[in-house]
């Protein structure tokens, strides 16, 4: 009878023989029982039977190549390819930064021109960015190496990866987790313990540290040792073994470690961070998948809080926002995580962004079986791939600083002739405005007028037509040229585009240095009817965004720079310091009926920013048969007039 | 069962502790044989249930509405299970039902802060309505094909992903003399949708040169990536060398064929040298400098050396490359000690 009993009852709790594991507050709690630990978990396309776990497609099996394919590359691929960038090209440099478990080495890179200055030599701000600290989220080093062979690729393109070369220092750590993220590709179809949270295998999450001292070993047959490693996620300093996001039992899958730091693939990264250097830093990625969502520290600096949501949200946009925004509490420390140690070390934006799926298999035709978001299957990664270098690229273009006008050459088109030219040059810690010629707009002439910029300022897609980046929508902007008394006023929409130029040679009719950021505008003054009379000095309003819809530095004596959270010397159109930009109004011009008229003082001001004018007075009564409008100025025909912004 | 194997049956003199010791581990014995047994009896019940009781369960835990995490699980349970045999009337209308099903209960994420569905019935009724169709499009191809049939193709080209999938497997199980009637046409018919993965095949039952260049050729990557990895099992050594080389045109697939001509090397000396002619190509020098270094011995390790001082600049740097990537200590200290003499003041790489 008592056998009978022992029957029946181990057939009926055999009914979950793949999950016998209990579990206590999220953790396993019987880690030493052999039903528990000893469980080999199969993933499988299609077979649910016993222990295998049907995905619904092939589970991805590493493959070898240096070349991204429908796939994942094995790690020593990935490894000799970012070798490969790093010996073959100038931009690339790289560094071991620390050790793993395994004595393997890690290494982090640096992506840009070696002398880390922006073009105006002053030091480029840093970003960095770390994939591969959680074994089994085979997404994360595909997309870092993405990356990485984009930002090689495009550096000599003219165009944005040059404009990041020069100006932009990008510290990039593509795997930290190296050990553990080898025991997955070893085995890409097994895992062990239970299907609601497999540990081992392909379903490492944890670095390979046995607290016993050793490591963890390569057989997933031995599995005494299957739970144990450290959430290198949790092991940071910021909020270490705070707000109940870890653990300290070394059996758990959050593991924190015995201190904040102990992990030698922690200190590896805090390494790396020097070499941004550490107080240029201005933007802070960890990779991780899945749940398609950006969660984010708030520090409690409001400036730099609300500079990382605006950041996230140009960055999610390229996507079509079909990543989600999770920002943490405003002023915890978090859990210990990297993007906790990247805000609170450093004051940056910083990010976990989880990659797709949100759901898990299920969204690409699969199962959903448990925790089939970490397969993603091989079908999708080429786009992954691309959809997250994009995201990636516009976020350092913007993090790379604001745009200014750096140049303005304005041709009288009658005489053929440059009748002013100025731009903005170094000048100690700021800059001057060096005009090199300066004779007046003459109004019955027609004029074309040449701006530039410091950066890019408009994408060109795959085929080199104009187009906004995916997600963004440059405004096409405004010209105008305000006279300081307000009688008269010319607006010029920069729509539907002015005529970006991709063709290089400067002034009046190449890019400065990169292709599309620098414009030419006809300026059809003789059509207006103008008479000024006495010379009037003019200043050019110029208002647009960039390809990340960032506005103008109003101001570009003071060159923009980022300190403790937030940009600095980064005026509005009041010329106050802030975060948002505005209009440049530092290039005055003067009016002359005379060509060789003596420019007047440039007491021109800006109208942006300023409260409207007052109406112009009502006209005086004409004399019979008198013409003329020299003095009706505020009756300008403005066939190209928009509304006058403020 | 010989009563000698049980644990203190050796033993003469037995104290009372032992003897609870020795009933305890005796009963956990039989436990833990009962749990073995118990396991598979488990699966078998499931596998061995047949299809009118396991959608009569279905019907009756949908009908009593109570959604628990127990109740989800053994609908996607009974849902994978009916994947695995034909389907019944009643299965199918079953399975088109919980296929509209959206996940019922949520579960935090282990990343916290989101919540992502425990079980999706609904994805694992659709993965099963899917299996349906490539079982039924595998015995419908079998028999197509036995006969000669000329619609095959077109029926091939015709069907969804999950129809041709089902015709591949079909192809993979029959002999040579029903496919060599297929063979020419879907050559002629390379270009068109799906028939990559039908070439693929069908190279793959024939051991097959010509299809296998049409994949190679014109193949999509995936397919064609997928085909180099078994060139060597399916036409031998020296065919596949062949192949190889043809593969090696092809950019997105020129890094993964390089790994096999390695995996070449071992038997074939010409493999080698083409790894070792191809270090100085832009595009596949940093795969092979990868592949020498998988598979350096001493003589490579020697030659890698020398060629660090080649004057061919790329050449140098495949070298060193490939002798940092050697697993060979003696390869790793010719790198270091090369990079100290060249770059004595640079800590880093650049």
């Amino acid at each position: 009878m008592r056998f009978l009993t022992l029957v029946i009852a181990g057939l009926l709790v055999s009914q979950f023989a793949s999950a016998l594991c209990e579990f206590e507050n999220g953790t396993i709690s019987n880690p030493d029982d052999p039903l528990c630990r000893d469980t080999q978990l199969v993933y499988t396309e299609n077979d649910d039977s016993g222990d295998n776990i049907a995905l619904g497609y092939p589970p991805p099996i590493p493959v070898d190549t240096l070349t991204a394919v429908d796939g994942f590359r094995t790690y020593s691929s990935l490894f000799a390819q970012h070798q490969d960038l790093m010996l073959t090209r100038d931009t690339v440099g790289g560094s071991v930064v620390g050790q793993t478990q395994l004595d393997r080495d890690i290494w982090a890179y640096s992506i840009g021109d070696v002398d880390n200055l922006t073009n105006d030599g002053r030091p480029e701000g840093a970003v960095i960015i770390n994939g591969g600290i959680h074994a089994r989220e085979w997404q994360s080093p595909e997309v870092l190496t993405e990356i990485f062979e984009q930002l090689v690729e495009r550096s000599d393109d003219a165009h944005i990866g040059q404009y990041l070369r020069d100006n932009l220092n990008v510290v990039l750590l593509p795997v930290i987790n190296i050990d553990g993220f080898i025991q997955t590709q070893t085995f890409p179809t097994r895992a062990t313990a239970d299907e609601r949270q497999p540990r081992d295998g392909r379903m490492r999450r944890k670095n390979l540290r046995n607290p016993s001292g050793g490591v963890v070993d390569n057989q997933l047959d031995t599995t005494d040792d299957s739970f144990f490693g450290v959430d290198l996620n949790r092991n940071s300093v910021h909020g270490y073994g705070l707000n109940g996001g870890s653990s300290a039992n070394p059996i758990s899958l959050i593991y924190r470690g015995t201190a904040h730091s102990s992990e030698s693939e922690i200190l590896a990264l805090q390494a790396a961070t020097g070499l941004g250097p550490a107080d240029r830093l201005r933007l802070g990625i960890d990779v991780h998948s899945f749940s398609s969502v950006y969660f984010t520290p708030r520090t409690g600096n409001t400036r730099r809080d609300a500079i990382t949501l605006g950041l996230a949200t140009r960055m999610r946009a390229v996507t079509n926002f079909k990543y989600r925004y999770s920002p943490g509490p405003i002023g915890s420390t978090g859990i210990g995580s990297l993007d906790n140690y990247y805000a609170f070390e450093f004051q940056i934006p910083s990010y976990t962004l989880e990659i797709e799926p949100l759901n898990g298999g299920q969204d690409y035709g699969g199962t959903g079986a448990s925790h089939s978001g970490f397969v993603l299957p091989d079908s999708e990664i080429t786009r992954v791939r691309d959809e997250i270098a994009a995201t990636l690229l516009l976020g350092f273009y913007r993090q790379s600083g604001p745009p200014h006008v750096t140049a303005v050459h304005i041709t009288n088109l009658a005489r053929d002739e440059v009748v002013y030219a100025a731009q903005w040059v170094a000048d100690g810690v700021g800059r001057r405005l060096e005009v090199t010629t300066d004779r007046a707009i003459v109004p019955s002439d027609d004029h074309r007028i040449y701006i530039a910029f410091n950066k890019p300022m408009r994408w060109y897609d795959a085929n080199g037509n104009l187009s906004n980046y995916a997600g963004q929508s440059s405004t096409a902007g405004q010209l105008e040229l305000n006279e300081p008394d307000g009688l008269f006023g010319i607006s010029l929409q920069l729509a539907p585009n002015p005529d970006w130029l991709d063709v290089p040679g400067g002034p009046p009719d190449g890019y400065l240095n990169y292709r599309g950021d620098a414009f030419t505008r006809d300026m059809p003054l003789s059509q207006m009817g103008l008479t000024v009379g006495e010379p009037k000095s003019v200043a050019l309003q110029i208002e647009l965004t960039d390809i990340a819809e960032m506005a103008l530095d109003a101001d570009p004596s003071t060159p923009v720079d980022w300190q403790n959270g937030h940009w600095t010397g980064y005026e509005d159109s009041m010329l106050a310091g802030g975060d948002t930009g505005g209009a440049d109004c530092t290039f005055i011009v003067f009016l002359a009926d005379d060509a060789n008229a003596t420019a007047p003082p440039k007491v021109a001001e800006c109208q942006a920013g300023a409260p409207p004018p007052l109406p112009p007075p009502p006209p005086p009564p004409q004399p019979a048969g008198g013409g003329g409008g020299g003095s009706g100025l505020w009756l300008l025909p403005l066939m190209l007039l928009a509304a006058r912004r403020r | 069962m010989n009563p000698n194997w049980w644990p203190g049956s050796y033993s003469k003199a037995i104290q009372p502790n032992n003897a609870i010791i020795n009933m305890f581990l005796r009963i956990m014995l039989l436990f833990l044989i009962t749990m073995a047994f118990g396991a598979q009896a488990a699966d078998m019940s499931w596998q061995s249930r047949k299809t009118a009781d396991l959608v009569a369960e279905a019907r009756t835990l949908l009908d009593l509405g109570k959604v628990t995490r127990a109740t989800e699980k053994q609908l996607e349970q009974i849902v994978l299970t009916l994947g695995s045999r034909a389907p019944s009337p009643d299965a199918r209308g079953l399975v088109e039902q919980l296929s509209q099903r959206e996940p019922q209960i949520l579960v935090a994420h282990e990343e916290g802060n989101t919540m992502i569905p425990f079980v999706d019935v609904g994805a694992a009724a659709r993965v099963t309505q899917r299996r349906w169709t490539r079982a039924a499009a595998r015995t419908n191809a079998l028999r197509a094909i036995r006969a000669g049939d000329p619609q095959f193709l077109q029926n091939y080209f015709s069907a969804d992903a999950a129809g041709q999938a089902g015709a591949i497997d079909a192809v993979g199980e029959l002999q040579v003399q029903y496919l060599v009637f297929y063979r020419d046409q879907i050559i002629d018919r390379i270009e068109e949708p799906g028939a990559d993965k039908l070439a693929a095949a069908a190279a793959a039952a024939l051991a097959d040169i010509a299809l296998y260049e049409s994949v190679l050729t014109t193949g999509t990557p995936a397919i064609a990536l997928a085909a180099i990895r078994e060139l060597e099992q399916t036409v031998g050594a020296d065919a596949a060398l062949r192949l190889l080389k043809l593969a090696l045109r092809r950019p997105d697939i020129a890094s993964a064929s390089l790994y096999e001509v390695g995996r070449l090397s071992a038997t074939l000396p010409v493999a080698k040298n083409l790894l070792w002619t191809s270090l100085s190509d832009p595009g596949l020098g940093s795969s092979a400098a990868a592949v020498l270094a998988r598979h350096a011995d001493r003589n490579t390790v020697n030659r890698l050396a020398t060629l660090l001082d080649s004057t061919e600049n790329l050449v140098q740097k495949r070298a060193l490359l490939a002798l940092r990537l050697s697993g060979d200590a003696r390869a790793k200290q010719i790198a270091r000690d090369w990079l100290a003499q060249s770059r004595p003041d640079n800590e880093s790489d650049r």
